[in-house]
């Protein structure tokens, strides 16, 4: 059976209702574009933590801090002889820390002709390494005493520079750079064997041909979720375990990306109820003429594949439009200091993602629309599923399950909690059908003019809940998501604020660039200024704790210092790991370690945890005094100058200090712990603005959905409109009842929203950021972090309302006829 | 009452803008019964809805001369009136009984009945508007919702809501024109009956002969 006309009935249907059908086109749009945005966000950081690591390209690590030729011999047997799961590449590396400048560098030997790739990995054309010449492989460049130098190291290549501590100094050539924060050098793994004197191999990198890379790369950061690839077993030799498990930087990235990827879909997943509601409201609409069609003998499957087709074309026309809208997106959310603001490539992936998001959202909420009314089963089957997943969820350690703890909270919201809001609601609403009902009303003085017209008002409502139920559900987890983002933000931010009032002294901190030292003199300098009282000095330096990497901090070894990271009483030989650490190494409080800082491994107790937020490397916090001996390339270059409270110690003192020490050493950072502060929490709320912009992006689908919905409901109500204004109620009036429908529904959006916000915001404190980033936060619950999401919430379904009224306002001035219809 | 003198109205709008009445004039007395006879498609619900003030006319004028609670009279020049200035002649002047959808179908019979009394803030009419559902036989369906009723309950109850102020002029556009004949009857003679009984003047809108025939007035429509 030809459909063209059919087909041109229906595109002249979209024509004639521009306004419904730009809602569906934009509700897809929003949906697709923050799942683009995010997705684009996600590969740059994703790129950018983890294509400047050392380990990029590689999947496993041998680690153990001393691998013997032995153990790597046999390991390297078992692979050739296929004992263990296809490898693409073995590497051994010597690594370790020395002094290059003055200042503690990271060391890195590889064996280049081990791993074919490794020269592609490494150059990337010429955007991470550039040489001095320019052109040749990382074998031919890397001869003798040459290395690649990071460009945290700050030398161009054709510089020479110093490695040790004292004279004969060792000369390295630096024949290249390459992008990374950290002061690092890449050599041949013979001369790391000799400039770090170790005789042993520090680990093995492996490249495995079994990655997570396909899932990864359509979904960043799913490896997070869940789980890391599988360790390799080497026999006897060992482990190989799977670096998305164990190093910080990636594990960090990934959770990181994860997080935003979730909050992306949530504006998805918004949209799919969207279109669902747009297209139930379609269908609805043009009921009528569909029952003249069927019938005139066009059947229930011709009319159901029309709708389909035409849902999924509004949902293509989304998806490009979100495609678009989601690559500028990206730029405005990568402006962040985080990470870098280059501008945005085009991604294929990214944008088939968003295009077949789109046409598929489009399609199966055509579909579900018109697949009759809706089934009673539907509840109970999405409350059953939403508990299913949170029984799953509570048995699983991942951070997929975290987010399934989310999801099944959202669904029973969305099956039982709303509907018998809903029911309850129209029982309450209807509740003047009672015997004595006309006895009321003989007494009742009516207390305000339009007292009646609002109770009509309220009831059509609740009767017309069932058609905008998606709408509002959609609007609940929306603000539902704002209020468990802002929540956890809030409660982030309060925590954040405690340990940075904890952490930090109240003086004045002076910070040296590498190579500069808080030595002696300077120390004995800094010691005579006015107004202090004390000064304390704090070194850095790298290690490794049972053969995974932390960065050590050195203080003072007494109570005050320790109190500062939670600890009662002096550290002596013990050392504090941060809770990040703890939760990644597994190693608890009282635990016995083996701290390796570079002159060979030594045994430490944990003596407890500290909270640190941020460093992907876990902290560890050591005593100088017991300490600095032990590890390599140890930089004392901060110190703090605490005021004496007898003397002036306000801002004239403050800024004395800063300027005379400014003119000793012109190279020192000099800043006050209220200046360090602000500019943490300042750091703080940009990094956090990324997540706050998306659920903006969720409540803006939401209310794109709510237009369609109430613009549907709005239609049915005319001829009640029509009603009241020949009675006498004005068009304003009527405009503003439909305004006030609006704002109920966003009240009642916002009231169903806030339990489930508060459930949303334990489980990302409690579950989802121990997970993801390995610390913990106090929840908290100020009213105020409630109210902007709340308000923004019903202010924008108020705004919704506003062309439908209009609208109203608008077609009662048509004339009438018989009926008012 | 009631002068309406050389009416006219165009509605449609752009090409299709046509006069759909022109040159009417009308006059209904104190209490007269006027019916408007004419086919379908004559303008009988168009001029109901210029004395009714929900649409303006394009030409012409009409005037209704009231007598205010002091016995005093004045004139309403309903042509001469804002928008907002015909929102409040039609709350506080006429009732209106339509042939669909006449009543809010979320408010109760009951509700419905008061809903003119507190739109105009006049409470004291309560107890005799309610009265009305007694006299009207739909006293026992108060408290139900409009579709619950029959299709004469519900033309029944229109009338209630529309005499509930006590309205000069009742206005009614086929009011039977969905009910079978017996009911209809029904409703003609409660119509009847409650205007005379309210003081009012009723102007009806019909194309049924029968029914035009107990008017005091009959204007053909073409």
């Amino acid at each position: 059976m030809s459909t063209r006309l059919l087909r041109r009935r229906q595109w002249r249907y979209l024509a004639r209702t521009p306004g419904a059908t730009a809602a569906a086109v934009l509700a897809t749009a929003l949906g697709v574009a923050s799942v683009v945005a995010v997705h684009l966000v996600s590969e740059r950081i994703r790129d950018q933590v983890t294509q400047n690591s050392l380990l990029a390209g590689y999947t496993h690590a041998i680690r153990g801090g001393a691998i013997s030729a032995d153990a790597y011999f046999d390991a390297r047997d078992r692979w050739r002889r296929g004992a263990t799961e296809p490898i693409a590449a073995m590497v051994p590396v010597v690594e370790g820390h020395g002094t290059v400048g003055g200042a503690a560098t990271h060391i890195v030997g590889i064996d280049f002709l081990a791993d074919t790739r490794a020269d592609a990995q490494w150059e990337g054309g010429s955007e991470r390494v550039s040489s001095r010449d320019g052109e040749g492989t990382l074998v031919e460049l890397l001869r003798g005493r040459a290395a690649l130098a990071s460009t945290g190291l700050r030398v161009t290549p054709g510089e020479w520079v110093q490695l040790g501590t004292t004279s004969p100094f060792t000369q390295i050539e630096i024949v290249g750079t390459f992008e990374a924060r950290e002061r690092r050098l890449l050599v041949d793994i013979a001369l790391a064997r000799e400039l770090l004197e170790r005789h042993t191999l520090t680990a093995v990198w492996l490249r495995a041909e079994r990655t997570a890379s396909t899932l990864d790369r359509w979904l960043p950061g799913s490896a997070a979720a869940f789980g890391a690839l599988a360790a390799i077993s080497f026999g006897g030799t060992g482990n190989a375990e799977a670096l998305d498990a164990t190093e910080p930087t990636r594990r960090f990235a990934q959770a990181l990306t994860f997080n935003l990827s979730a909050l992306g879909f949530l504006a998805l997943f918004v949209a799919a109820f969207l279109i669902y509601q747009a297209s139930y409201a379609n269908v609805a609409r043009r009921q009528r003429d569909s029952e003249r069609l069927i019938a005139i003998g066009v059947s229930q499957a011709t009319l159901r594949r029309l709708f389909v087709v035409e849902g999924a074309a509004l949902g293509a026309g989304g998806g490009v439009l979100g495609v678009s809208a989601g690559w500028a997106l990206a730029g405005v959310l990568i402006d962040s200091p985080l990470w870098s603001n280059e501008p945005v490539p085009f991604s294929t992936i990214a944008a088939l993602k968003g295009i077949i998001g789109g046409v598929g959202i489009g399609a199966l909420g055509a579909f579900a629309a018109t697949a009759g009314k809706r089934r009673r089963w539907a509840a109970p089957i999405v409350a059953g599923l939403a508990t299913l997943l949170l029984g799953i969820a509570a048995t699983a350690n991942t951070l997929a399950a975290a987010f399934a703890v989310i999801l099944g909270l959202t669904g029973l919201q969305i099956a039982l909690v709303t509907p018998a809001v809903a029911a309850l609601a129209k029982r309450w609403l209807f509740a003047a059908r009672h015997p004595t009902a006309l006895a009321r009303h003989r007494s009742r003085q009516p207390a305000s003019r339009h007292a009646l017209v609002r109770r009509a008002n309220l009831r059509s409502l609740a009767l017309q809940l069932d058609e905008v139920s998606v709408a509002v559900s959609a609007l609940t987890i929306a603000i539902a998501a704002a209020i468990g983002v802002a929540v956890m933000v809030e409660s982030f931010r309060r925590d954040f604020a405690a340990l940075l009032e904890q952490a930090y002294w109240p003086g004045v901190y002076v910070e040296f660039p590498a190579p500069g030292q808080v030595d002696a003199p300077a120390l004995a300098w800094l010691e005579q200024l006015p107004g202090g009282a004390e000064v304390r000095r704090y070194g850095r330096a790298n290690g490794l704790v049972n053969g995974r990497p932390v960065r050590l901090t050195l203080v003072p070894d007494d109570a005050r210092e320790a109190a500062r990271h939670g600890h009662a009483g002096r550290l002596g030989n013990a050392v504090l790991l941060s809770e990040g650490g703890a939760r990644a190494y597994g190693i608890a409080a009282g635990a016995s370690v083996m701290l390796d800082g570079g002159r060979g491994a030594q045994p430490a107790v944990v003596a407890g945890h500290f909270r640190e937020y941020g460093p992907a490397v876990p902290g560890m916090v050591a005593a100088a005094r017991h300490w600095a001996a032990a590890l390599d390339g140890v930089a004392f270059s901060s110190a703090v100058i605490l005021p004496d409270p007898a003397t002036q110690s306000g801002a004239d003192w403050r800024g004395a200090l800063a300027q005379a020490i400014g003119q000793r050493f012109p190279n020192a950072s000099v800043r006050d712990d209220a200046t360090l502060k602000a500019r943490a929490l300042e750091v703080f709320d940009r990094s956090h603005e990324l997540s706050s912009r998306l659920t903006l992006i969720a409540l803006a689908v939401a209310i794109a959905g709510l237009y369609t919905a109430l613009s549907a409901i709005a239609a049915r109500r005319r001829g009640e409109q029509r009603l009241l204004h020949a009675l006498g109620t004005g068009r304003r009036r009527i405009a503003w009842l439909t305004v006030c429908q609006c704002v109920w529904l966003g009240i009642t959006a916002a009231a169903l929203a806030t339990p489930l916000g508060i459930a949303i915001a334990w489980a990302l404190c409690e579950l989802v950021n121990p997970r993801a980033f390995g610390w913990s936060i106090n929840l908290v619950l100020p009213p105020g972090t409630f109210a902007e999401p709340v308000l923004l919430g019903i202010a924008a379904a108020a705004l919704a309302g506003l062309a439908p009224a209009w609208r109203a306002m608008g077609t009662l001035t048509t004339p009438p006829d018989h009926e008012l219809a | 009452m009631l002068q309406a003198v050389d009416l006219g109205v165009r509605l449609g709008e752009g090409a299709t803008r046509r006069w759909v009445l022109r040159h009417v004039d009308l006059t209904v007395g104190h209490r007269e019964t006027v019916a408007l006879l004419g086919p379908s498609g004559s303008g009988k619900s168009t001029l109901l809805n210029l004395l009714g003030g929900l649409i303006a006319a394009d030409e012409g004028a009409i005037r209704l001369k009231l007598t205010d609670a002091d016995g005093r009279e004045r004139e309403v020049a309903v042509h001469e009136l804002s928008e907002a200035e015909r929102v409040a002649y039609r709350r506080r002047h006429i009732g209106f009984v339509f042939q669909f959808f006449n009543l809010v179908p979320t408010l109760t019979v009951a509700e419905n009945v008061l809903l003119p009394l507190e739109l105009n803030q006049r409470p004291e009419l309560a107890g005799a508007a309610l009265q009305r559902l007694d006299d009207l036989g739909i006293g026992a369906v108060h408290d139900r919702f409009p579709d619950q009723l029959s299709g004469g309950e519900q033309q029944r109850a229109a009338v209630a809501r529309a005499l509930a102020h006590h309205p000069p002029l009742l206005l009614a556009d086929e009011p039977t024109g969905n009910l079978d004949a017996a009911n209809a009857e029904r409703v003609v003679a409660c119509l009847w009956e409650a205007a005379q009984r309210a003081g009012a003047a009723l102007v009806l809108a019909t194309h049924s002969e029968r029914i035009a025939q107990r008017a005091d007035t009959v204007v053909a429509l073409r």
